[in-house]
């Protein structure tokens, strides 16, 4: 047997390293990935849940998730590359034009 | 110790560590594979926790789609000519202890509430695979949800997935005066 305590604990672990890549990484495409990771890292609690439930609405809610994820690549890799393609960069330490 | 727990075990270390690599690794290359062996460890504890369609949904959508798409993203943005893709960490410090922080208010948060004993979970350990009725394929079960009560939802999420790919594809698009635009537009 698994309790659910053992499911949340890997989801605590997963968001908690995704916000720690988003904080210490410099290049927005592994802060995309670590954005994955903590949306994940919500879907397995819901998932878990669900199943301590017996309800399946909470994986309804994960399926939306996964739309939204999908989505949020999508845009965001391309605005990565339209940022490549005008800067030659895409360290967001150099993305500085807005700082005062 | 029974194979539904070794393959929890398996599954949970297997997202964790690769999770580390995705943090830690200084090669885009390598942060893509270990975000890719992540994402299939979450499937299989999907798997493990009786959403079956949702862990091949996960395989599908994630590893085949959104992995390969981040890869292509690291292709187009790196000169991959002549050296390996890499990128710098940042606030080490700040950002350590701010994740770990979390974690710790996150173990905290688990272990005080004991889930399993709430009363608004009726069946309190429906994880335990002892004491919980087996379940068949979630597949029906979700579909009528999904074209039933949250049917608005569902065209919701199609019309948002539309309007982004034609945004995405908008962004990526390169300009038609491509000799005249400005080379460094931003400082």
């Amino acid at each position: 047997m698994v309790p659910a305590g053992g499911y949340l604990l890997v989801s605590a672990l997963l968001f908690s390293l995704g916000v720690m890549g988003v904080l210490l990484r410099r290049s927005a495409i592994v802060m995309f990935m670590c954005v994955e990771m903590m949306l994940n890292a919500v879907n397995l609690s819901l998932v878990a849940f669900s199943r301590l439930l017996g309800d399946p609405t909470g994986q309804v809610l994960v399926f939306f998730v996964m739309c939204v994820a999908a989505a949020e690549v999508s845009v965001g890799l391309a605005l990565v590359i339209a940022l490549f393609r005008n800067r030659e960069s895409i360290d967001v330490d150099q993305i500085r034009l807005l700082r005062g | 110790m029974d194979y539904y727990r070794i393959a929890f075990y398996l599954f949970g270390a297997l997202t964790v560590l690769a999770a580390v690599v995705v943090v830690w690794s200084r090669n885009l290359i390598h942060a893509g594979m270990g975000l890719l062996l992540t994402l299939f460890g979450v499937a299989g504890l999907y798997a493990l926790a009786a959403a079956d369609f949702l862990a091949v949904v996960q395989i599908l959508v994630y590893v085949g789609g959104i992995v390969i798409l981040l890869l292509f993203g690291i292709m187009l943005t790196q000169r991959i000519a002549g050296r390996a893709p890499r990128t710098g960490v940042v606030n080490r410090t700040v950002g350590a202890l701010i994740a770990t922080g979390l974690f710790v208010l996150f173990v905290m948060v688990i272990f005080s509430a004991r889930f399993a004993e709430l009363p608004w979970i009726a069946q309190g350990r429906m994880i335990d695979r002892e004491s919980a009725p087996p379940v068949g394929s979630t597949v029906e079960r979700l579909g009528q949800l999904l074209v039933g009560p949250y049917l608005l939802l569902f065209e919701v999420a199609a019309l948002v997935l539309t309007v982004a790919l034609i945004g995405a594809a908008y962004l990526a698009r390169r300009s038609r005066q491509e000799g005249a635009r400005p080379r460094r537009m931003i400082s």
